[in-house]
C-alpha cells in the first residue's frame, strides 16, 4: 500500500509492504527530482560554491552556505576574526529558529492537539498564531540584517562576511528580541504542556544509535568530530570507514547505515540526549519545569529536543548581539589570502537543523574538482524505515498504522529536496 | 475567501517558504485558503482551486504532466521563482551528458530518471504571472496576494536591479570599487541586496529578458571581464540564474 507523505518538505511517499494482512517493513519512497549538486559545483569557483550549495535547500540554505565556507578556510588556511565569525554562527541560529518554529507549529502541532491543519489550530487559538508570528518574523528580520535575506542569503563568504551590519540594526534586533523571547516561552509553554496521546508505545529494548557533532564547550554547532553513542571519531573516519553508503530502487536519495547494517538518528532527537547538559541552565529548567527530561526515548518527542534548540538559540543569539552592539572593529573586505596551492581536501560539519551537514571537497586553483554532500535527512532514512517497522511490524494494515508510519515520518522533519540534493502510501503483497 | 495550492517540482522549497512567509500576515490569511500543498496539508489530490503557486523546474515526464493538471484545476497560475521562470540552478548541467551527470552522484544510475534538459514551467504551460527571484521575495507573494483580492491586473514594472539601487542611494560597488556586478543585466526585485552587503549581484533574479540582445551581453562580459571577473565564473552566473535566455543567446549564436 502507498500514501502520499504530507507536512513534510519535498515529494515523497510511505510503501508499506504486507504479508497477510500483516505489516512486514515500512520503507520511505523518496521521490523529488534530484538536481545534481555535486555534478553542478564541478569547475566552479569556491566564491560561486558557496552561494550555489544554498540552493540545495530552502529551509537550511544558511547551514550549506556556512559549511562550504567553513571547509575551504579550513583546507586554504585563512583566517577569520573571531567577531566575523560569531554573525556567521549567529545566522545560522536564526535559521535554526526559523526552522524549528516552521516544523513544529505547521508540521508537528496538528498531530499533537490532533488538529487537521494549522488553519484549525489557528482558528481554535489565535494567541499561540500571534506567539509563533513574532518568534518566525523576528528570525526572519534577524536573518535580513545578518545575512540580507529570509532564504538563500548572501553575505556569507570564504573568509567571512561581506558585510558587518550597522551597529544600530543589532541595536534595533536585540531590543526587539526580550518580547520575542517573550512570545515563544509562551508558545513553547504550551507545546510541551500538550498531553501526547501514546497511540503506540516505544519498544524500549530498540536500541536508537545517535549521532551528533562533537563539542567540549557548547551544544553541538559546527566542527569536524562526531560523537556516535558515546565514541569520538574524526567526520573523515565516521564518513569514511564507520558509514557505508547505499542506494535503494525505490529511492532518489541515497541511504547511510554504520557498517552498512545499522541506522543511525541525526538532528534534535540526538543532539538534546546526547548534550543536554550543555544547554543553558535555564533551557533545561524550562523543559524540566513541564515535565521533560533526557533521554528521550521515542522519536516522535523530537519536538520537545527543537522547543528546548530554539530557546537556546534565541539566548545565544542575544549574547552575540551584546557583542555586537560594542561595535565590529574588523575590515570584512579583506581578500583571500591563501597559503596554500594546488589540490587541496576540504572538509566540514554543521549541525544543520535536521541534523549533520557533512561537506567535502577537492580544491584545485580555486575551482572545485570533487564535491561530496551527505545531507542530515539521507542519514535519518534508514532509521526511520526501521524505527516505523520495529513499531508497526505484525499490525493489521489499516489507516491506524499508516498514521503511525507518517507520524514517525513527520517527527524526524524529513527534507526531502536536501536528501535528493507529500509522502504517498504504498503497500505491497509479499 | 480564495483558495490556493503550492505545488512543488524540481528545486529546493525556498520560495514555497517565502509564500509560508506571506500567509503569516493577518490580512493576507483572512482572504485565503491553502486548500493544497504536500508541507503544510494532509490533502493527498489537488482539486480546483482560485490560485496555484508553482515553484521549480520540470525535469521528468511526471512534472510535464503535473503541471498541465495543475493547469487545467487552476484559474491563475503564479510561476515562482527563478527555477519556474529560467530553469534555475540545476540548469548548469544541462549540455552534459546525463549518465555522466547521474554516475557522477548515484552509485546506480539506471534507476534515476530525469530529462537530460531542465525546462522552466513557463515552457509548458502559460503562466498568468511570473515572480521572479531565488527565492521569490516574500513581500512581492504578500503584494500580489493584496493585489489579487482587491481585483485588476497586475501593474508590470521593467526595470534592472540598478534602479533598485539609485532608489536606495546605493553607492554604485562597480564605478565606486570596481567590484563586477551582474545589476545591469538582472531583473528587479530583490531591493538590492547584495550591493547593499557591499559585493555584486549575482543575477539570481533572473536575466533580463527585455531590452537585451547578444551584443550587449557581450559588451557587458568584457567589461566584467576587465574588472577581473573570468569567463567561467560570468557563464556560470548567466546559465544557472538565467538558463532560459542564456539558452536563447547562446542558440542564437549558432544559427
Amino acid at each position: 500500500m502507498r500514501a502520499v507523505l504530507t507536512r513534510v518538505e519535498g515529494e515523497g511517499s510511505i510503501l508499506i509492504l504486507e504479508r497477510d494482512g500483516r505489516v512486514e517493513r515500512v520503507v520511505y519512497e523518496v521521490s523529488e527530482a534530484p538536481r545534481f549538486f555535486e555534478y553542478l559545483v564541478v569547475s566552479k569557483s569556491i566564491e560561486r560554491v558557496v552561494d550555489i550549495v544554498s540552493r540545495v535547500c530552502g529551509l537550511c540554505g544558511v547551514s550549506y552556505s556556512f559549511v562550504a565556507a567553513k571547509a575551504f578556510e579550513k583546507c586554504l588556511g585563512v583566517d577569520v576574526d573571531p567577531e566575523v565569525d560569531m554573525i556567521r554562527e549567529a545566522l545560522h541560529l536564526a535559521e535554526r529558529v526559523k526552522s524549528h518554529i516552521l516544523h513544529v507549529f505547521y508540521m508537528n502541532l496538528p498531530d499533537l492537539v490532533q488538529a487537521k491543519s494549522f488553519a484549525d489550530i489557528s482558528q481554535r487559538n489565535p494567541k499561540l498564531l500571534r506567539n509563533m508570528q513574532d518568534v518566525l518574523l523576528w528570525s526572519r528580520k534577524a536573518m535580513e540584517v545578518l545575512g540580507g535575506r529570509f532564504h538563500n542569503v548572501v553575505n556569507i563568504k570564504v573568509g567571512g562576511v561581506y558585510r558587518v551590519p550597522d551597529k544600530s540594526a543589532f541595536e534595533k534586533l536585540r531590543k526587539e528580541l526580550d518580547t520575542v523571547i517573550k512570545s515563544f516561552t509562551e508558545f513553547a509553554s504550551f507545546v510541551l504542556s500538550v498531553k501526547p496521546f501514546d497511540e503506540f508505545a516505544w519498544n524500549g529494548n530498540a536500541k536508537i544509535n545517535q549521532v551528533s557533532l562533537y563539542s567540549l564547550h557548547e551544544y553541538p554547532h559546527h566542527g569536524d568530530r562526531v560523537l556516535l553513542n558515546g565514541d569520538e571519531y574524526s567526520v573523515t573516519q565516521f564518513y569514511r570507514d564507520v558509514v557505508k553508503v547505499l542506494q535503494v530502487p525505490y529511492s532518489t536519495a541515497l541511504h547511510y547505515r554504520i557498517k552498512g547494517i545499522e541506522g543511525f538518528v541525526v538532528g534534535p532527537f540526538a543532539r538534546f540526549n546526547q548534550f543536554y547538559t550543555m544547554l543553558s541552565k535555564e533551557v533545561r529548567d524550562f523543559v524540566e519545569v513541564h515535565g521533560w527530561r533526557p533521554p528521550l526515548s521515542n522519536v516522535v518527542q523530537s519536538y520537545v529536543a527543537r522547543i528546548a534548540e530554539t530557546y537556546e538559540a534565541l539566548l545565544a543569539i542575544e549574547r552575540y548581539l551584546d557583542v555586537f552592539k560594542n561595535a565590529i572593529a574588523v575590515d570584512s573586505n579583506s581578500s583571500i589570502s591563501s597559503r596554500e596551492r594546488g589540490s587541496v581536501v576540504c572538509e566540514y560539519a554543521v549541525e544543520a537543523p535536521r541534523g549533520i551537514l557533512y561537506h567535502k571537497y577537492i580544491a584545485s586553483e580555486g575551482r572545485v574538482t570533487v564535491c561530496s554532500i551527505i545531507t542530515p535527512t539521507a542519514q535519518n532514512l534508514a532509521a526511520m524505515s526501521d524505527i516505523a517497522t520495529t513499531i508497526t511490524q505484525g499490525r493489521k494494515v489499516d489507516d491506524n498504522a499508516i498514521s503511525i508510519a507518517k507520524r514517525i515520518a513527520i517527527s524526524f522533519d524529513p527534507c526531502i529536496s536536501c536528501s535528493v540534493h507529500a509522502l504517498q502510501v504504498k503497500i505491497f503483497r509479499i | 475567501m480564495y483558495s490556493v495550492a503550492v505545488v512543488k517540482l524540481t528545486s529546493c522549497s525556498g520560495c514555497v517558504n517565502e509564500v509560508v512567509y506571506a500567509f503569516t500576515f493577518s490580512d493576507v490569511i483572512s482572504k485565503y485558503r491553502i486548500e493544497y500543498s504536500t508541507e503544510l496539508t494532509d490533502v493527498e489530490e489537488m482539486r480546483e482551486v482560485d490560485i496555484a503557486f508553482v515553484e521549480g523546474s520540470i525535469t521528468n515526464r511526471h512534472q510535464e504532466e503535473l503541471i498541465k493538471s495543475v493547469r487545467s484545476k487552476a484559474r491563475f497560475v503564479v510561476a515562482l521563482g527563478t527555477c519556474a521562470i529560467m530553469g534555475g540552478v540545476q540548469s548548469l548541467r544541462v549540455g552534459s551528458d546525463i549518465n555522466d551527470v547521474k554516475g557522477l552522484v548515484y552509485p546506480e544510475p539506471r534507476y534515476i530518471e530525469v530529462y537530460s534538459n531542465v525546462k522552466p514551467v513557463t515552457d509548458a504551460i502559460m503562466a498568468d504571472l511570473a515572480i521572479p527571484g531565488c527565492p521569490v521575495n516574500g513581500d512581492a507573494v504578500v503584494s500580489f496576494l493584496r493585489k489579487y483580492a482587491l481585483g485588476g491586473l497586475p501593474i508590470a514594472i521593467y526595470e534592472s536591479v540598478c534602479a533598485e539601487c539609485k532608489r536606495r542611494e546605493l553607492e554604485c560597488v562597480m564605478v565606486a570599487r570596481g567590484v563586477p556586478c551582474l545589476g545591469p543585466v538582472t531583473i528587479s526585485g530583490c531591493r538590492a541586496i547584495c550591493p547593499s552587503f557591499g559585493r555584486g549581484c549575482y543575477g539570481c533574479y533572473g536575466i533580463k529578458y527585455f531590452d537585451l540582445d547578444k551584443e550587449k551581453i557581450e559588451a557587458f562580459s568584457r567589461r566584467l571581464a576587465e574588472l577581473g571577473m573570468s569567463r567561467e565564473d560570468m557563464g556560470a552566473l548567466l546559465k544557472g540564474y538565467g538558463f532560459k535566455v542564456y539558452s536563447k543567446i547562446t542558440r542564437d549564436e549558432e544559427t
